[in-house]
């Protein structure tokens, strides 16, 4: 790849990761519409999928793993139980899209889906091992529920995004 | 890396079970606990520091500095917490009335009822939890005034 290409590609993954951290502030400042922690609509998840789409898995792990660090700097601070709790969620969610990205069967709605319902059940699990508390378990169906709404969301303003994107040839090497 | 952005064959056997099934468990979680509550717990840090048998009409008080405990005559403080916090429970109800985050989920879940369902506050790492056993190992009260 040529320096220019790699320059561009660096840049448009800074980009989109700044947005993707930027997405994330923004949300916090919408009012709580079910007080219970891991359910939330996770506007940032768009720009993960974006990369996946025009990128490949490696930058998408990348960009997931900087946002919940930089995110973590800014609000919980790095190695508290909230980072963690954030940490455990990202990594459930991240693992199961890069398998089930490889079943070309499976359309952004489901990848987005899974993704959600699994970062809330990791975060789920995670306190329950933080507090040992094991009724945090008790969330787990609603924290499905949530995710399943909130991935359907998320991916339709993701396809919505890559639609508009393809147009602009932005990602053509 | 492509994958497809409309909806395939698998996404409309996939989502309408999952949302079936999550919703039917969400409710038996939030609506069929039959269980009967016993106590109010309250932990910090994973560890439990105050429990009281229901039904019971108190505000627990959790401090965040030494000299906040010791102004109200307490002995122990969190340096965990964000600020001071307060748990109220009115008979078998309980609520966090006061307590600092970015988004005060918390307090915004305003009174429960349900027991084994706990209730976390992040960033103060405290839980808050209405158990159904009948084994309560009832400790020294922290930071506890009666109402009135």
């Amino acid at each position: 790849m040529g320096s220019s290409k790699q320059i561009r590609r660096i840049t448009t993954l800074a980009m989109f990761l700044a947005l993707s951290v930027l997405l994330h502030y923004l949300e916090s400042l919408l009012p709580v519409i079910v007080p219970i922690p891991g359910v939330k609509l996770g506007l940032a998840n768009t720009m993960g999928l974006i990369v996946l789409y025009f990128f490949n898995r490696r930058d998408f792990v990348a960009i997931g793993f900087l946002r919940v660090m930089l995110v973590g700097l800014l609000t919980t601070g790095i190695f508290t139980s909230g980072f963690f709790i954030s940490f455990s969620g990202w990594l459930l969610s991240t693992l199961i899209v890069l398998i089930l990205s490889n079943f070309k069967v499976f359309s952004i709605y489901s990848l987005s889906a899974c993704s959600a319902i699994l970062h809330g059940i990791g975060q789920v699990a995670c306190s329950a091992i933080l507090y040992s508390s094991i009724y945090m378990m008790a969330y787990t169906p609603i924290i499905v529920l949530s995710g399943l709404i909130t991935g359907i969301l998320v991916a339709f303003l993701s396809s919505l995004l890559i639609k508009q994107l393809e147009k602009t040839k932005l990602f053509i090497n | 890396m492509k994958f497809k952005t409309k909806l395939s064959k698998v996404d409309i056997f996939f989502i309408p079970i999952v949302l079936i099934a999550s919703l039917i468990l969400s409710l038996v979680v939030f609506f069929g606990n039959s269980d009967t509550p016993s106590a109010v717990c309250v932990y910090v840090q994973g560890k439990l520091e105050y429990s009281e048998k229901l039904p019971v009409s108190k505000k627990i008080y959790l401090y965040k500095t030494e000299e906040s405990a010791k102004q109200h005559g307490e002995t122990k403080w969190f340096d965990c917490l964000q600020a001071d916090m307060t748990i109220e429970i009115d008979g078998r109800s309980v609520r966090v009335e006061k307590e600092q985050s970015p988004r005060h989920i918390c307090s915004q879940r305003g009174w429960f009822t349900t027991p084994n369902l706990p209730v976390l506050c992040e960033p103060n790492s405290v839980l808050v939890i209405i158990e159904s056993r009948e084994d309560n190992d009832f400790i020294v009260p922290i930071g506890v005034r009666f109402n009135g």
